[in-house]
C-alpha cells in the first residue's frame, strides 16, 4: 500500500494524459451529436484510421525532410484525410438515412455498421502487424538540447515521471480546446452548428443548411479523432483493432458529461481517465470468496462499469439516460 | 404590383386540412393582418409560406418566383423571412449572436460592416437589445425576447418580413411598442404580413386584412372596413 501512495501522482499524470485523450473522442461524440442527433460509434475507428494515416506519413517523410516536419505534416495530413473518410461516411451511410427521418437506435445501427467497415478497411490497408512511431520529441533531442533527468522517451519531474509525449497529448488538448472555443462562437458556421443544435427550424429559417452542417459536424469530429489517434500513435501498438477500446471510452466519457455537453465531455475524460490509471496502479488485494485480485486487471471493466452506473443513476434521477441537451462551449 | 401571390394554397396535416385553396395577396409596402381564431391556420399558412411545410396543392408565388418545392433554409434568401410563434429564438446564444444568425443568408466575410450595421440598426429599433446584447436571449423577458425575434428576421434584410402572433402574452405597453415598430417597417421599405388574434389593435394599423376560419377565407378587404364589419365586430371584436 505504502508503494501505491508514493506512485499516487505517477499514476495521477498518467491518468490525466490517457484522460486528455478520452477527451478529444468525447469532444467529437459531442459534436455529431448534438448536431445531428447521432451517436456515432465509429469515432473509435476514425481515431485508428488518424493514427494509421500518421504512421504512413510519418514512416515516408521523415527521411526526406526531417523528423520535426514530419510530425507537422502527418498531423496535417491525418486530420484532413479522416475529416474526409468522415465526411463520405456521412454522406454514403448516414444522411440517406436521416432524410428519410430514421430514429436515434437505427442511427446508432448504422455507426456500428460504419465502424466495422473502417475497420475492415484499416485491416486491409495496414495489415495485421502493429506499427509504431517515435515520440515528437524524442529523449535524446531533450538530451542535446542540454536537459538533464532523461531516460529513453520521459522526463523526471520531481518524484514524478512523465512520458515526453504526454505533454503533446496535453497540448493537444488545451489547443482543440481554444480552436473549437474559437470555432463555435467566433465563426458564422460555428455558430449556425450551435444553432442547429439549438433549434433546427429556427435555424432553417434563417437560411441554415440542416444537412450541410451534419457533414461539417462528421468531418469536425473525425479529424479531431485522428488528431487524438496520431498523438497517441507513439505511445502504444498502432494498428486496426485499437480503435474500440478507445472509442468506448471516448463514449463513456461523453455520456459521463452529458452527451451534448462539450465541457462535461472534457471533464468526463479526464475523471476516466485519472480513475483507470489509479486503479490500474493499486496493489493486489486479498478479496473475500474471491481470492487474489489483481485491479490491474480490471482495468479493461472500469469504463462498463461507470458507464451502467451513470445510466442507472440518470435513470432513476428521472432524467434521459444521455443527459441533458445543452451545447455552449 | 403584388409582392406576396397565394394562389389556391392548401395544405394539410395527414387527415387534418389546415387550409383550403386560400387566396391572398400582398402588394410590395402593403402592411396586411390574417385574423383568426385558436386553430383556423393561421401558423399552418405562414408555415407553408416559409417552407417549414410544403403545401398540398395551389402556388405561392413572390415577385414573380414560385416559392413551391423549395425548402425553408432556400427561401429566406429570396427575401421571405419568418419570425416564428412562440419566437424560437436560440436560448442559449447571446442577443447579438442571435441578429447575426439572423444574417446568415445573406452573410459573407466582406459584408461583416453592413451586417454590424444592420444589428445597430435593430437597437436603433429597440433600444433595450442594446444594453442586453450579450444577455442569453433565453434568459430575456416575453418582450425583449419578441423585439429580438422581430429583430432576428430583420436581418435578413428580408422584402417581406412574415410575424406569428406577436403580441401573445405581452403586456399592453409592450404590445403597443411592437407593433408601433412593425407597422413603421412598410415604409422603410420592408413590406408586412402579420397573424394575430389581437383583432382590435391589428385592424387599426394594419392596410388590409383577412379573416381565416377552419383553414379558409371567410372575408377580406380594408382593414377599417372589416373593423366595421358586423360579423367581425361579434366574432373577433366581441361587440354583442
Ligand atoms: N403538427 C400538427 N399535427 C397535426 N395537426 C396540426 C399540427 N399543427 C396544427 N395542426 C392542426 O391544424 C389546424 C390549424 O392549426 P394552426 O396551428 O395553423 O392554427 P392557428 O390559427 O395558428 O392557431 P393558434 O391561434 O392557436 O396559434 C388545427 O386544427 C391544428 O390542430
Ligand atoms: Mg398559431
Amino acid at each position: 500500500m505504502e508503494i501505491f501512495l508514493a506512485t499516487l501522482p505517477q499514476l495521477i499524470v498518467l491518468g490525466i494524459s490517457l484522460g486528455a485523450i478520452y477527451a478529444l473522442i468525447a469532444l467529437g461524440f459531442v459534436v455529431i451529436y448534438s448536431v445531428s442527433n447521432v451517436i456515432n460509434l465509429a469515432q473509435g475507428e476514425f481515431l485508428m484510421l488518424g493514427a494509421l494515416i500518421f504512421v504512413a506519413v510519418v514512416d515516408l517523410v521523415a527521411q526526406p525532410i526531417g523528423a520535426g516536419l514530419a510530425v507537422f505534416l502527418g498531423l496535417l495530413v491525418s486530420f484532413i484525410a479522416t475529416g474526409a473518410i468522415g465526411g463520405l461516411a456521412y454522406t454514403l451511410a448516414f444522411r440517406p438515412a436521416i432524410d428519410r427521418r430514421a430514429s436515434v437506435q437505427t442511427l446508432i445501427i448504422i455507426s456500428m455498421g460504419v465502424s466495422i467497415v473502417l475497420r475492415a478497411f484499416g485491416n486491409l490497408m495496414w495489415g495485421v502487424d502493429p506499427t509504431s512511431t517515435p515520440a515528437f520529441l524524442p529523449g535524446r533531442t531533450l538530451k542535446n538540447m542540454g536537459l538533464e533527468n532523461v531516460t529513453g522517451d520521459s522526463l523526471r519531474l520531481g518524484g514524478v515521471i512523465v512520458q515526453t509525449q504526454s505533454f503533446w497529448i496535453v497540448i493537444a488538448l488545451i489547443l482543440t480546446v481554444l480552436g473549437l472555443y474559437f470555432f463555435f462562437n467566433r465563426t458564422m458556421t460555428g455558430r449556425a452548428l450551435r444553432a442547429c443544435a439549438m433549434n433546427p427550424d429556427s435555424a432553417r429559417l434563417m437560411g441554415v443548411p440542416l444537412s450541410r452542417m451534419s457533414l461539417i459536424a462528421f468531418m469536425l469530429s473525425a479529424g479531431i479523432a485522428a488528431l487524438a489517434g496520431a498523438i497517441i500513435a507513439p505511445m502504444q501498438p498502432v494498428l486496426y483493432t485499437m480503435g474500440l477500446g478507445l472509442g468506448l471510452r471516448g463514449f463513456v466519457s461523453a455520456i459521463m458529461g452529458g452527451i451534448a455537453n462539450p465541457v462535461g465531455a472534457i471533464w468526463g475524460g479526464l475523471l476516466l481517465g485519472i480513475v483507470e490509471a489509479v486503479i490500474g496502479g493499486l496493489p493486489q488485494m486479498d478479496v473475500p470468496l474471491l481470492g487474489k485480485v489483481n485491479p490491474a486487471s480490471l482495468r479493461e471493466a472500469i469504463a462498463f462499469v461507470i458507464l451502467l452506473a451513470v445510466l442507472v443513476i440518470r435513470r432513476l434521477r428521472g432524467a434521459s439516460g444521455l443527459g441533458g441537451k445543452r451545447f455552449g462551449l | 404590383m403584388s409582392l406576396l401571390s397565394i394562389t389556391d394554397l392548401s395544405a394539410s396535416y395527414g387527415k387534418i386540412q389546415a387550409l383550403r385553396n386560400v387566396n391572398l395577396q400582398v402588394n410590395e409596402g402593403e402592411f396586411v393582418a390574417v385574423i383568426g381564431a385558436n386553430g383556423a391556420g393561421k401558423t399552418t399558412l405562414l408555415k407553408t409560406l416559409s417552407g417549414l411545410m410544403q403545401a398540398q396543392s395551389g402556388q405561392v408565388q413572390l415577385a414573380g418566383k414560385v416559392l413551391n418545392g423549395l425548402n425553408a433554409e432556400n427561401r429566406v434568401g429570396h427575401g421571405i423571412a419568418l419570425v416564428p410563434e412562440h419566437r424560437q429564438l436560440f436560448g442559449g446564444m447571446s442577443v447579438k449572436e442571435n441578429l447575426l444568425m439572423g444574417s446568415y443568408s445573406r452573410y459573407t466575410s466582406a459584408k461583416k460592416a453592413e451586417i454590424e450595421a444592420d444589428v445597430e440598426r435593430v437597437y436603433d429599433l429597440f433600444p433595450i437589445l442594446r444594453e442586453r446584447q450579450n444577455q442569453l436571449a433565453g434568459t430575456l423577458s416575453g418582450g425583449q425576447q419578441q423585439m429580438v425575434a422581430i429583430g432576428r428576421g430583420l436581418m435578413a434584410r428580408p422584402r417581406i418580413l412574415m410575424l406569428d402572433e406577436p403580441s401573445v402574452g405581452l403586456a399592453p405597453l409592450i404590445v403597443k411598442e411592437i407593433f408601433r415598430v412593425v407597422a413603421a417597417l412598410p415604409a422603410q421599405g420592408t413590406t408586412v404580413l402579420i397573424v394575430e388574434q389581437n383583432a382590435r389593435q391589428i385592424l387599426k394599423l394594419a392596410d388590409r386584412a383577412y379573416v381565416l376560419e377552419n383553414g379558409v377565407v371567410k372575408l377580406e378587404g380594408v382593414a377599417s372596413d372589416l373593423a366595421n364589419n358586423p360579423i367581425v365586430q361579434q366574432i373577433y371584436l366581441g361587440h354583442g
